[in-house]
């Protein structure tokens, strides 16, 4: 199963959201906005990814 | 039996995963939670194949064309998928996506159920001699 990837994510949550914490309170709020939409973009491209083979997967198994 | 446990250890330890995330970063807990759904999926979809096979064996048991089971399995495939995605929009707060994503799911199964609707009718018509 694939648990160590979503272990990865939740990492690059933590991190992130540390990150932006960090860059909001030295006053960085534009790099703290970029830094999140950007850790946002790399998960959603995993997600994206997975969520195609399951749809492969759907249609293998329905023989669409 | 083996899978049912890991699917609910993960299921329960995504839960608590998301819990922390929320606070911090809810994209992250939202985006932890679809993938953690697919992945469960996938895990148990593997195991339908074997059963999709026997269901096939019944089906030329009944010495039946297959293109009149095909519609069946297809609107079975769409009312699982717009299950799924109505559940992720509405765990995104999008009530109204989730609602939208039922409806586009009805009138496509109804469009799947079409050339079965035909047929039965052609059958009647046949029988019926009209």
């Amino acid at each position: 199963m694939e648990i160590d990837l979503i272990f990865k994510i939740a990492a690059v949550g933590i991190i992130v959201s540390i990150l932006n914490q960090v860059l909001v309170r030295s006053g960085r709020e534009e790099q703290a906005t970029m830094t999140t939409l950007a850790g946002l973009v790399v998960v959603l491209m995993i997600v994206v990814q997975r969520i195609a083979a399951l749809f492969d997967l759907v249609k293998s198994l329905f023989n669409f | 039996m083996e899978l049912a446990f890991q699917v609910a250890a993960a299921a329960i330890i995504g839960s608590i995963l998301c819990t922390v995330l929320r606070r911090g970063a809810p994209g992250y807990a939202y985006l932890t939670s679809i993938l953690l759904s697919v992945a469960l999926i996938m895990a148990c979809a593997r195991l339908l194949s074997p059963v999709f096979t026997f269901l096939r064996s019944l089906q030329t048991l009944t010495g039946l064309a297959g293109a009149l089971f095909t519609p069946v399995y297809k609107i079975i495939a769409i009312g699982a998928l717009t299950q799924l995605a109505g559940g992720f929009c509405q765990d995104a707060g999008e009530q109204a996506l989730a609602r939208i994503v039922e409806l586009c799911g009805m009138v496509l199964a109804l469009y799947a159920a079409l050339p079965l609707a035909e047929t039965a009718l052609e059958l009647l018509q046949t029988m019926t001699g009209g």
